[in-house]
């Protein structure tokens, strides 16, 4: 049975997310993530007005009469979202955690795909694989989609993002494309990102909050690490502690940045508290850019 | 020295055990209360800030303030060893006479004639102050009464023998009128007045006071006295007042130094009576002794006498004052210490100030 609250959550976010989906990034998505490539479909009797280019000169010879080849666009895509549950995903200090912004952003993308008749899947990881829902079609399978989003409860603590692609990698062997949505506090996943780009369309969104970056000026803090369950303490009223964060923090994203810059991997910054709609519709509009070269 | 009563230490095995929850409750990480951060991975390695590291301080005042109430509720003393000279003092009225007749020069000292008087008076300075052959006075309240016709107390009862000796040397033999008579019942009369009046007065530990005692000097009889000298020393034994007297000078004819209308002196021969009957009777009617004194050697020996017959009874005694050093301060040397149980207070004090201010910690 799926609890009353939960059932509220889920039809609050439908309700939002879906509206988002059907207005503000109606189309967008579907310039943006086009068929890749043509699909062969059938061969027919060349008629009057058909492309003489397209005409199949083997059949044709074979069959003494002109047949061209239809192709037919390739468009009915799958999505899988691979999102993040470790205990990080749960801090947040501006309106919303992050794992709220999660759902958020995925329920949106979940309901601009089954729009475009695109099915969707998700994996949900930690430090090991959380869930994984196989991708499908339908507004029922984006509830159900929603729902784990919601009520998951993790099991593990931390991210393991190259474990989390190589459990993809083996359940996905179809092209598709994949929403990677993580706050990226894990090492060695550059490599797995690079294998699942091989043969995947893999969007990488970078999921942060503002005082992650940097720290409030609130005295002394007992922080935990939510990951590890380090316990410091940390003097946030000393602006050396403060720079000394936020240069490293700001460190350790220029890196990521750059090493998707470099090796040309779609990434998408969402911040909590701010508005995603416009971020990711900006998205879109440049991916559809690139598509069309 | 210092120690604490036994009965109270177990007060230590209340509080002592507090001291490692205190540490135990900073020290324990894994159950503190705290912020969930997503990652901590930027403060590895790298600044805490100065606040961080030394909030140590906190437990540790607080686990000094509680070794302090520890040994507050302990209660340390201070023992204070005293050697306490229990003394009974006596309270002695040095009664002289200073008639005209006490200008006679009939005592000796190295050959030479003396006034009486003035031998009376560097004899009863001696007696208070001590000198070779007299120990002097210690805990004794001494006053001084002078008499001519008239009784005046010269010096009320005092431990402070130097006023007491200053007064004695501004004695003189009284003239005319005045030097006339002899009142010897008055004197002895407001010489009893005087140390019955000495419990009233409160300036005085008058409770140490052993015996009183009368020391009556004069060379002459009674002449003019509103009491009769037997009945001043009925009321004097009536009060427990023992008389010491001692007749002064020679009988019969006695050079006097007398100073004419012109201001010369000249000696002239007189007459001096003493009056030893009464003086015998008023010392055995008090229980007192009477003594003869013609010349300093005598009269010294007879305040040896009476030194000897009332000294002060010496008990010593050791004892120990304690103090408690946990609600009392004490001064040691040249510091003070202020009671122990303001430490712990004014550390908590601090404690609390710090942790609300700059060790402010969230959560």
């Amino acid at each position: 049975m799926i609890p009353i609250e939960l059932l509220k959550k889920i039809r609050r976010i439908e309700i939002a997310t879906s509206r988002l989906a059907s207005e503000q990034l109606a189309g967008q998505y579907h310039s943006a993530f086009k068929g890749h490539g043509i699909e062969f479909e059938e061969v027919r009797l060349y008629q009057p007005g058909d492309d003489v280019r397209s005409i199949d000169w083997n059949v044709t010879a074979r069959a003494g009469e002109p047949h061209i080849k239809i192709f037919r666009e390739e468009r009915e895509l799958t999505v899988m979202l691979i999102v993040d549950m470790s205990a990080s995903q749960g801090f947040g200090t501006n309106e919303q955690t992050k794992r709220e912004l999660i759902t958020e952003v995925c329920a949106t993308l979940a309901f601009s795909a089954i729009r475009n008749n695109d099915k969707v899947g998700l994996l949900a990881f930690s430090d090991q694989i959380e869930k994984f829902v196989p991708p499908r079609k339908g507004t029922q399978h984006v509830l159900r989609v929603i729902r784990e989003l919601l009520a998951h409860q993790p099991v593990g603590r931390g991210t393991d993002i190259a474990a989390a692609l190589e459990f993809f990698r083996h359940v996905q062997k179809r092209r598709c494309t994949a929403f990677l949505v993580s706050d990226f506090q894990d090492d060695g996943w550059e490599q797995a990102i690079r294998v699942v780009r091989r043969k995947h369309d893999l969007v990488a969104i970078d999921v942060n909050d503002p005082h992650e970056m940097e720290l409030p000026d609130i005295g002394l803090v007992d922080m935990r690490d939510a990951e590890t369950g380090a316990l410091v303490t940390l003097d946030t009223s000393s602006r050396h502690v403060r720079a000394a964060w936020a240069a490293e923090m700001a460190a350790a994203s220029d890196r990521r940045i750059g090493w998707m810059r470099r090796h040309k991997i779609d990434r998408l910054e969402l911040g909590t508290g701010a508005s995603f709609v416009e971020a990711i519709r900006a998205f879109f509009r440049r991916r559809e850019a690139r598509m069309e070269h | 020295m210092l120690m604490a009563p036994p009965d109270m230490l177990w007060w230590l095995l209340v509080l002592v055990p507090l001291i490692p929850l205190i540490w135990w409750r900073t020290m324990n990480r894994r159950r503190r209360l705290a912020v969930p951060w997503s990652t901590l991975t930027p403060a590895e390695g790298t600044r805490r800030g100065l606040t961080a590291r030394t909030r140590w301080i906190l437990p540790s005042l607080r686990t000094l303030a509680i070794i302090m109430l520890a040994i507050c509720l302990v209660g340390p003393i201070k023992g204070d060893q005293y050697t306490s000279k229990a003394v009974e003092g006596v309270a002695i009225e040095l009664v002289i006479d200073r008639s005209g007749s006490m200008r006679a020069m009939d005592m000796e000292i190295g050959g030479r004639q003396f006034e009486r008087l003035d031998v009376v008076k560097s004899v009863a300075a001696d007696f208070v102050l001590g000198e070779a052959a007299l120990p002097g006075r210690e805990h004794d309240l001494i006053g001084l009464i002078t008499f001519g016709t008239f009784a005046d107390s010269i010096c009320p009862m005092t431990l402070d023998y130097r006023t007491l000796t200053e007064a004695l040397e501004q004695v003189t033999p009284a003239s005319g009128e005045e030097g006339a008579n002899t009142s010897i019942g008055d004197a002895v009369a407001l010489a009893t007045s005087r140390l019955a009046d000495l419990e009233d007065r409160h300036d005085l530990d008058t409770d140490d006071i052993r015996s009183k005692v009368i020391v009556l000097l004069t060379d002459g009889e009674d002449t003019s006295s509103e009491i009769h000298p037997l009945e001043a020393a009925e009321i004097a034994e009536a009060l427990g007042v023992r008389i010491y007297t001692i007749g002064v000078g020679r009988n019969g004819i006695v050079p006097i130094a007398v100073e004419d209308r012109r201001g010369r002196t000249h000696v002239e021969h007189r007459r001096s009576h003493l009056d030893e009957t009464v003086l015998r009777e008023m010392a055995n009617m008090t229980g007192g002794a009477f003594f003869r004194a013609q010349d300093t050697q005598s009269l010294s020996r007879i305040y040896a006498a009476i030194d000897e017959l009332e000294r002060a009874e010496i008990s010593e005694e050791q004892f120990y004052r304690f103090t408690d050093l946990a609600v009392a301060g004490v001064t040691l040397g040249t510091w003070k210490i202020p009671a122990l149980l303001i430490l712990p207070l004014i550390l908590l004090l601090i404690e609390t100030v710090l942790a609300t201010t700059r060790y402010r910690t969230i959560p």
